[in-house]
């Protein structure tokens, strides 16, 4: 019986997100994840604002974060997370289309915990998506204050 | 004539002197002439003696240019008189002054004067002043003097002219000097002044006028401290260059290459913007292509994953087509971007062994040669200068399209040597594969220029095109020999100054 913790996906493009479901899924990991469309909805899931305002109190096991949202970008958001007391120790996954450097280096200079280029062949992506999930939500040991839940297989 | 036989000294002493001195007697004839005029008249004085005297001593009144005489009286002023002239022996006239003395014994005495060297030098003085005057005047150079014991400041009428006043309305005073110069040079130069009028010597001054006329003016000047015959400080006397015009110039320079500057800033600002533009096109890029790519090949996939079975064999063609088609457009795309990172990307040189980098590609590509024969002959190969990353990618390229191209061959030999020539390292990579056309050398380094169908060599056309560029960013060539059938060698040459331990 495998523990499953929960993953914030931010992730605006519904491809993206279909695609990414997918992928988790061929783990059977796409049970706890939560869709935030833009940095703004991630934030407030986060800070349990907005439409969140109800939810549950607890921060999901990993963020897999886009870098190009709509509204706060995905580095303002790993920004504002990073200098968050409360939220500081949630483990970031940038998780985008870029490779450029800048985009890395402002990454890890924010302290964000992995970053992850999309492959665009599907089998690697699948692939990615596969050992992202598991290492995060099944082998990672999450900071304390995280949601999960027992598994049924 | 017993006078002048009486005493020896009289006669040596007559002989002497610079002035002419002739004698006559009571009947008009010549008695004596002293050297100095037999130069003046021509005669010698046995020649003269016994001669009458207008004979010798023949007059003339310069202006009125007819025959003068000296008349002889006791009063030596009446001799004094101007504008005479001598005719000579030779028939040349000479500018005289002289006395004519009445001798007791009714002869005369004659004392006269060549005044034709005081004349020269006096028409000297008058020429070189006049030259003086011509070139202060188209100098725009002015004079002046300042006494220090009464304070009266002098300005020739040229310095009048450049302080913008009329001529000789200069008041006079050291004040209104003042006055005139620009306020915000008058410290600087009543202290230079003041300095060479306490401590000697000469000054050299730029200063601006502005004097009552309103129009500014730029004026270098020099001069020094006058002594009075005891040594005694008594004023500052100089010259005065208007340089305006040269000021005026050098300020229009300085603008002009202000200008200059500003344009070169604005292009270089434009050229910024552009490289920025491209920078944030190629980001883009890498965002909003690689996106769609990745949808439709996900999609494909997964179509083709659900669809097992249903679909009829065109179908699953076409979706391997689409994957393919995709995975190929997903290549081109990071290819591209990886080109333009990498011309955008800063050079990071260090030693780099080139036998060692090749050597560690090789293993690289050994996945890629698995099954085939190839035999690699790497000679050895300097050390050189470089990007590390940059070079690898470098001999990644050529050495993947020399696997590449002679895989139809049932041996593939590929050598790998380099030489130092004309200033440079060239590298060389040889290969027994395919070869291409001469024709077409010049497209090979071309962006997503290919000699090859896909199918027959794959590829996306970006590997030379960035080979081409790398070089290039460390300062040196690339070219290309081959012929169909025949293999190819790629060369491409670094600095030498980029060559290890020189």
């Amino acid at each position: 019986m495998a523990e499953l913790k929960r993953i914030l996906l931010v992730e605006d493009s519904p491809n993206d997100i279909e695609l990414t479901l997918a992928a988790l899924e061929e783990n059977h990991l796409a049970n706890e994840v939560v869709v935030a469309r833009d940095g703004e909805e991630a934030l407030d899931y986060l800070h349990r604002g907005g439409i969140f305002k109800m939810r549950a109190p607890g921060n999901p096991a990993v963020v897999l974060l886009d870098l190009k949202l709509p509204k706060v970008d995905g580095m303002e958001v790993l920004r504002q997370l990073k200098s968050d007391p409360g939220l500081r120790t949630v483990p970031v996954v940038m998780l985008t289309s870029s490779r450029e450097e800048r985009d890395l280096l402002a990454s890890y200079n924010l302290g964000v915990n992995a970053y992850v280029v999309k492959p665009v062949d599907f089998a690697d992506f699948v692939q990615a998506l596969s050992k992202l999930g598991l290492f995060w939500a099944v082998i990672n040991e999450p900071p304390p204050g995280s949601v999960s839940r027992v598994s049924v297989p | 004539v017993q006078t002048f036989e009486n005493a020896e000294w009289q006669r040596v002493a007559l002989m002497a002197v610079g002035d002419a001195v002739l004698a006559a007697d009571p009947d008009g004839r010549v008695t004596f002439l002293n050297p100095a005029a037999t130069a003046l008249t021509g005669w010698a004085e046995d020649e003269a003696v016994g001669r009458p005297l207008t004979e010798v001593f023949r007059l003339f009144d310069e202006q009125a240019g007819r025959p003068a005489s000296l008349e002889a009286s006791g009063e030596p002023a009446n001799g004094r008189a101007g504008g005479l002239l001598l005719r000579g022996r030779d028939g040349g006239d000479r500018p005289i002054e002289g006395r004519a003395l009445p001798l007791a014994g009714g002869g005369t005495v004659l004392v006269l004067r060549d005044l034709g060297e005081l004349r020269r030098a006096e028409e000297a003085g008058r020429e070189s002043e006049a030259r003086l005057r011509l070139a202060l005047q188209a100098g725009r150079l002015g004079t002046w003097e300042w006494d220090l014991r009464t304070g009266a400041v002098a300005l020739s009428p040229a310095l009048e002219g450049i302080h913008g006043r009329a001529p000789g309305s200069f008041p006079g005073t050291f004040e209104a000097f003042h006055d005139d110069v620009h306020p915000d040079d008058r410290d600087s130069v009543l202290a230079a002044l003041r300095a060479t009028a306490e401590r000697g010597g000469t000054y050299q001054l730029e200063y601006r006028l502005l004097p009552a006329d309103g129009r500014l003016r730029w004026v270098e000047a020099r001069g020094r401290l006058m002594r009075d015959p005891a040594g005694r400080p008594a004023g500052l006397a100089g010259v005065c260059l208007d340089v305006t015009r040269r000021k005026e110039d050098e300020e229009e320079i300085h603008r002009l290459n202000e200008g200059l500057e500003h344009k070169v800033e604005e292009r270089t600002a434009r050229l910024r913007e552009a490289n920025r533009e491209l920078e944030s096109f190629s980001y883009s890029v890498s965002h909003d292509l690689r996106a769609p790519i990745r949808h439709i090949s996900g999609f494909a996939e997964m179509l083709q994953k659900n669809a097992a079975g249903k679909l009829d064999p065109a179908g699953e063609r076409y979706l391997r087509i689409i994957t393919e088609a995709a995975r190929q457009a997903g290549m081109l795309v990071d290819e591209l971007l990886a080109f333009s990172r990498m011309g955008r990307a800063e050079l990071r040189q260090t030693r780099v062994d080139m036998r060692q980098m090749v050597e560690g590609v090789c293993r690289e590509l050994e996945p890629e040669t698995e099954g085939r024969l190839v035999r690699w002959n790497v000679a050895p190969l300097p050390e050189v200068r470089g990007d590390p990353s940059m070079l690898r990618l470098v001999w990644r390229n050529l050495l993947t399209n020399a696997v590449k191209y002679t895989r139809p061959r049932p041996k593939a030999i590929i050598d790998v040597d380099a030489a130092e020539r004309d200033g440079e390292v060239v590298f060389r990579v040889r290969d027994n594969g395919v070869g291409f056309d001469m024709r077409y050398a010049d497209k090979l380094f071309g962006v997503f220029q290919r000699l090859h169908a896909v199918e027959e060599f794959e590829g996306t056309g970006i590997g030379l095109a960035n080979v081409r560029r790398l070089v290039s960013r460390h300062g040196g060539r690339t070219w290309a020999e081959g012929a169909v059938g025949q293999g190819a060698t790629f060369y491409f040459s670094l600095p030498a100054g980029t060559k290890e331990g020189e």
